[in-house]
Parts: structure tokens; C-alpha cells; sequence
């Protein structure tokens, strides 16, 4: 019950004509970002965050989270229209949306896919509600030894789910590890990594990182060949061609439940977000078919059922983020930087120090999904012309954001080479296959880790043995343990049944 | 050699030269743990993962389509160039050249389309970070900004 009295205070905040505003701003720019091929909400995000340190902090966090949520509205148009996934969640959206609009039925596709994505937000906001606060009362009671041990947790499954081979994932942990540890050690006044260059002495900023790894490297991705969208877009829906009939709504229902059930716990989860959760409804959704071979030619449950988990997915991933400080994924983890821009630091302490920011990014996002339904279907014609902007403006536009916004972080130029350099050696990572975003995240919690690290074996007189007598310490480290041991044995027991055969 | 493998290895050098100079700082300091002991973990983490990536051998992202190595080469250009330009030209200017190579010396538009899409993305940039945001941005030697 305090949950929902909570919520109606947030619903006040959210409501206020400026959050309003930047909600609808979020909505719009997420929904078009969404359908634009080439610019996912990560590099939107980043390139943002200079914008957002203008704003409020709730505002701030509900412009970032509403361009997240509105970019999965957006992004299953382009793979439904063109099979061009507008971000990498959509790509599931390809297998049956593509092959239904290839037999006229891209107005129900495209109307499915707001509906799902509408009731998996609606219904994941509710439930944030009700267990966001369980999550942060009990992480409260969480020491340094605790923390570590979470942090250690987050990290394993950030590199265990992750896109890519493992070794590799762990060597961008390690990566963001050493990344976060160069500057000023503010226990000793130690510089590390600065090589006397006194710009180096503060570290490197969140937002140069991001803007370089996500929107350089996006620019040199998008140059790569030449690409022209508009031939697929001479289609135009009425109202009526996006509504579902009852068949389809009858279809649809237990994968859009399932989906969000799925979606949900899947984002609660570090390492996981909407990619995941879409690909493992889809599978589940597939297994569980009578008919599972209509799946990749049109089913409309391999479409409900991923478009409501990743939405699902992508609100859960605040609970994390809220409750413990923990980013689930890149386009978090991003979030996460733009908070701790504003000199918020989020973490269980977050609902009592800032509660309005808490319930009002919540509530928010009841406000957002309505917003993104109207956007999504009357209007997703004007959306749609979004893909006839040429992809040549798109990479010139990126750049300047990025390189102008590096810039005004700290007024400095050497933020600018910083931006630069990191956009070329993210685009060598990105096509030798490392993944980017274990680097990001564990960037983002190096500093939380190392000092926690510290404080505990301090409290240890130097002894690591507090960290397996804590129990929730010692449950992280277990957990996290299996994760790193169970895919190698798996490995290792299919090599073998591979060579006995 | 393989890029991919080519990487693991540099990154195992990036590694092992880290927790090297990560070693020198103290990893233990009176009776706590010292400013080096977490990047020199960090190190000893990055060398282990990517020589054991690069003993695996390399995993090159698949293409669909051949990447175009000229096209490539000329945006890495543009993006380099534009970082150079920003504070001898100043960032109108440079934003303005960067717009007009880009559309013209790599999309082959008009001199029109590309001169009318460089004022507007040049206008639209200094407006939203020089007057929204105040940001001071680079002026040149022209000390146009």
C-alpha cells in the first residue's frame, strides 16, 4: 500500500510541466532514435549526457530513461519494415515481424508491437514499485565486505552474458578495471597511470569514455559502406490497418504474459537488459509452439512475446541501478554515469536521500509508455519518414555532438583527443570482437569496487577471510563462482561427448 | 597474424606493462592495502584474459557485406581532421569543413546540398552548446564563435 501512496507522489512529480516535457522529449527522441538504423540508445544516451547535466536531476533521469524505453518502442519498426533492426533488441523482431509485413500484415506487426511493448511497460512500472523499496531496505544493510562481494557478482555475469566469447568479455572488465584506476588514488594522493599529464590527474570523465566508445566508433561502423533505406517506404498505414483483431489480441495474450514475467526477472539480473530477454522469449515462446515451425514466417507470438520482454527488461534494469548502484547494462550503466554527473550517487541510500528522484522516474514511466502508445501508433507514420533522412547526414551529425559535447565537459580540448582516440581503438575492439559494454560497466563500478575492496580487508586487519564468513558476502561470491565454472564445464563435457563421437 | 588475435596480444602487453608500473606504487603500505594493489589485480586480470584470448585465436566480427576500406579510411579522416581543426579553426569553422568534406568529398552531394546542410548542422551545434549550454566554445585564429 506504501508502495502505490509512493507511487501517486511520484505520479505529482513526474507530472510537473518541466518533467512532463522532458518525458515527451525522451518519448519522441527514443521512438526516433528507435527507428533509425545505426544509432542505438547507448550512443544516444552519451552523446546526451552533456545536455542532461543542464536539467534537474529527476529530469535528467527521465529524458535518459525514457529515450531507453522509447528507443525499444521505435526499434522493432525498422526490422518489421525493412528487417534493418533500428537497435540491437529488435533484431528478434526481424524473424516473424519481417515475413508478416512481407504478407500485408505490417500495420498488425507494427501495431502488436506497440501494444506489447505498452502493457509489458505498464506492468513492469507496477512492479518496480512494489519491490524496488524490499530491494534497497535490504541492500541497506549491506557493508563494504557485502558490496565488494555484489560488485564481484555483477561483473561475472556482465562478462558471462555479454555478447562474445568469455575470455574476451573478461579482458574488458579488466580493461574498465584499469581504466577507472587511473588518476589521483584519493587514499594516498598516489597519481596512477597520469604520466604527468595533469589533465590525467581527475581520471577520465564517464561521458568522454561513453560519447567516444558508443558514438566515435558508431560513426566509423555507419562509414563503413553505403546505405539507403528509403526504396522499403512507400506504405501507408490508416489507423485502423495497426489494430489488431481479436485473433490476434487471442494469440498474443500468453506471450506478451510470459514476456513480461520472463523480461522482468531477466532485467533485474547484471549483464542482462532487453537483448537477452528478447532472444529468450523468443525461444521459449518457439519451444512451447504447437505449431513451432511457423515461427521465421510470421507467427505473431515471435512477436508479442520478445517485443513485451524487452521492455519488460529494460524497466526492471532500473531496480538494480536504483536499489543497489549496480548498472545491469551499457545503456544503464550510461544512465548511471549522467546521475553521478549530477552528484547523485545511486544505491540503496537513493529512495531515502532523493525519494522525489526514485518515485518520480518511476512514475515516469507510466507516463512515458502512454505517451510512446499514441506515438507509436497514430503517429508512427510520421516516424516512419524519420528513415528518409540520409544515412550520409547521420555520421557527420554524430561526430559533432560527440567531439563538441567531449568539449564542453571541461571546457578542454584534451577531452576532445581523449573522445577521438577512444573512438578509434573502441571500433579496433569492436570488429576484433570485444564487447564493449563489460568495459563500460566495470568502469563504472571500479572505483566503487576498489574501495570497498580496501575498507574490508581494512576491517579484516588485511585478512580476505571476512569475505566467505559474511553470508550474503559469501552467497555473491558462491554465485558468482558457479557462473564462471558451470559454462566451462559445459564446455569441457561437450568437447568431450565432440571427441568420443 | 589475425587482427583479432593481434588485439589479445597488445591488450596482454597493455596488461602486464599496467601491473608492472601498478607493482611500483605499493601493493601493501603499512599494514593496508596499497595504492597499487587494485590496478596491479586489474593488470594481472587484463594480461591473463587476453593471452588466453589470443592462445583461443580470433574471433572477427562476421560481415554481411564487404566493409568499404576506402570510404572507411576516408571517415576516419573526417574524424580525426575535425578533432585536429577544432582549435586552430575554431569550432564553426571546423564543424562547417567537416560537413563539407564529408557530404561532397565522400557522399558526392552538390556543392549546394552540402554548403546548406554544413550551415545548418554548424548553426544548430554552436546554438544549442555555445548559447543553451554556454559553453566557451573554441573561437581560432579567426576568433569566429
Amino acid at each position: 500500500m506504501d508502495a502505490m501512496v509512493n507511487l501517486m507522489g511520484g505520479l505529482g512529480v513526474a507530472l510537473e510541466p518541466a518533467n512532463l516535457a522532458v518525458a515527451f522529449l525522451g518519448a519522441v527522441l527514443g521512438t526516433a532514435i528507435g527507428i533509425l538504423p545505426g544509432l542505438g540508445p547507448t550512443a544516444t544516451i552519451s552523446l546526451l549526457l552533456p545536455v542532461s547535466i543542464m536539467l534537474e536531476p529527476t529530469a535528467a533521469v527521465i529524458l535518459l530513461a525514457g529515450i531507453y524505453y522509447g528507443s525499444l518502442y521505435g526499434g522493432s519498426t525498422a526490422s518489421i519494415l525493412l528487417r534493418v533492426p533500428g537497435e540491437a533488441a529488435s533484431v528478434v523482431s526481424c524473424f516473424d515481424g519481417y515475413p508478416m509485413a512481407r504478407a500485408g500484415r505490417a500495420g498488425v506487426a507494427l501495431g502488436i508491437t506497440a501494444f506489447a511493448s505498452f502493457i509489458a511497460g505498464i506492468v513492469a512500472t507496477f512492479v518496480i514499485a512494489l519491490v524496488g523499496p524490499a530491494f534497497a531496505s535490504t541492500a541497506l544493510a549491506f557493508g563494504p565486505v557485502e558490496k565488494t562481494a555484489l560488485v564481484v557478482f555483477g561483473l561475472t555475469l556482465a562478462a558471462n552474458i555479454g555478447e562474445g566469447p568469455r575470455t574476451r568479455a573478461w579482458a574488458m572488465v579488466a580493461l574498465g578495471l584499469l581504466l577507472s584506476s587511473v588518476g589521483v588514488d584519493l587514499v594516498s594522493g598516489e597519481e596512477r597511470y597520469t604520466f604527468s599529464v595533469p589533465y590525467l590527474r581527475d581520471g577520465f570523465h564517464v561521458a568522454v569514455l561513453a560519447m567516444g566508445m558508443f558514438g566515435v566508433s558508431e560513426v566509423l561502423i555507419l562509414a563503413e559502406r553505403q546505405r539507403d533505406f528509403t526504396p522499403a517506404l512507400s506504405t501507408h498505414y490508416r489507423l485502423r490497418d495497426l489494430l489488431p483483431d481479436a485473433k490476434d489480441w487471442k494469440d498474443s495474450a500468453m506471450p506478451m504474459t510470459r514476456g513480461t514475467v520472463l523480461g522482468f526477472f531477466l532485467g533485474l539480473l547484471p549483464g542482462g537488459g532487453a537483448l537477452i530477454a528478447s532472444f529468450a522469449s523468443y525461444v521459449m515462446e518457439k519451444r512451447i509452439a504447437r505449431q513451432p515451425e511457423r515461427f521465421g514466417k510470421g507467427a505473431i507470438e515471435g512477436l508479442a512475446g520478445p517485443e513485451s520482454a524487452n521492455n519488460a527488461a529494460a524497466q526492471a534494469s532500473f531496480i538494480p541501478l536504483l536499489c543497489l548502484g549496480i548498472p545491469a547494462n551499457a545503456v544503464i550503466g550510461v544512465i548511471m554515469g549522467g546521475l553521478l554527473m549530477q552528484g547523485v550517487v545511486p544505491g540503496p541510500r537513493l529512495i531515502v536521500d532523493h525519494p522525489e528522484l526514485f518515485w518520480g522516474v518511476i512514475a515516469s514511466m507510466l507516463i512515458g509508455n502512454a505517451m510512446l502508445i499514441v506515438l507509436n501508433v497514430p503517429l508512427i507514420r510520421v516516424f516512419v519518414l524519420l528513415l528518409r533522412i540520409p544515412p550520409a547526414m547521420m555520421a557527420p551529425s554524430i561526430l559533432i555532438f560527440c567531439v563538441i559535447g567531449a568539449f564542453s565537459i571541461h571546457n578542454s580540448l584534451f577531452d576532445v583527443g581523449v573522445v577521438t582516440i577512444c573512438g578509434f581503438l573502441a571500433y579496433g575492439l569492436r570488429k576484433c570482437g570485444f564487447d564493449l559494454a563489460p568495459l563500460l560497466l566495470a568502469f563504472l563500478l571500479g572505483s566503487l569496487l576498489e574501495e570497498n575492496l580496501r575498507q574490508g580487508l581494512i576491517l579484516g586487519f588485511g585478512s580476505p577471510v571476512l569475505f566467505v564468513t559474511s553470508p550474503i558476502s559469501l552467497a555473491f561470491l558462491v554465485i558468482a563462482a558457479l557462473t564462471l565454472i558451470l559454462p566451462l564445464m559445459r564446455h569441457l563435457r561437450w568437447q568431450r561427448s565432440g571427441n568420443v563421437a | 597474424m589475425n587482427p583479432a588475435r593481434l588485439s589479445a596480444i597488445g591488450l596482454a602487453a597493455v596488461g602486464l606493462a599496467a601491473a608492472a608500473m601498478a607493482g611500483r606504487l605499493g601493493l601493501w603500505t603499512m599494514d593496508r592495502p596499497g595504492p597499487g594493489l587494485f590496478p596491479f589485480a586489474a593488470g594481472t586480470l587484463l594480461f591473463a584474459t587476453s593471452l588466453a584470448a589470443a592462445i583461443q585465436g580470433g574471433i572477427a566480427e562476421a560481415e554481411d557485406e564487404p566493409v568499404d576500406r576506402r570510404r572507411l579510411l576516408r571517415y576516419a579522416a573526417a574524424v580525426a581532421g575535425f578533432g585536429l581543426a577544432m582549435k586552430p579553426l575554431g569550432a564553426i569553422i571546423a564543424t562547417v569543413g567537416l560537413i563539407l568534406g564529408v557530404l561532397r568529398g565522400i557522399e558526392n552531394r552538390s556543392w549546394a546540398y552540402a554548403l546548406a546542410v554544413a550551415v545548418v548542422l554548424a548553426v544548430l551545434s554552436w546554438g544549442v552548446f555555445r548559447h543553451f549550454l554556454s559553453v566557451p566554445l573554441p573561437v581560432g585564429i579567426l576568433g569566429i564563435g
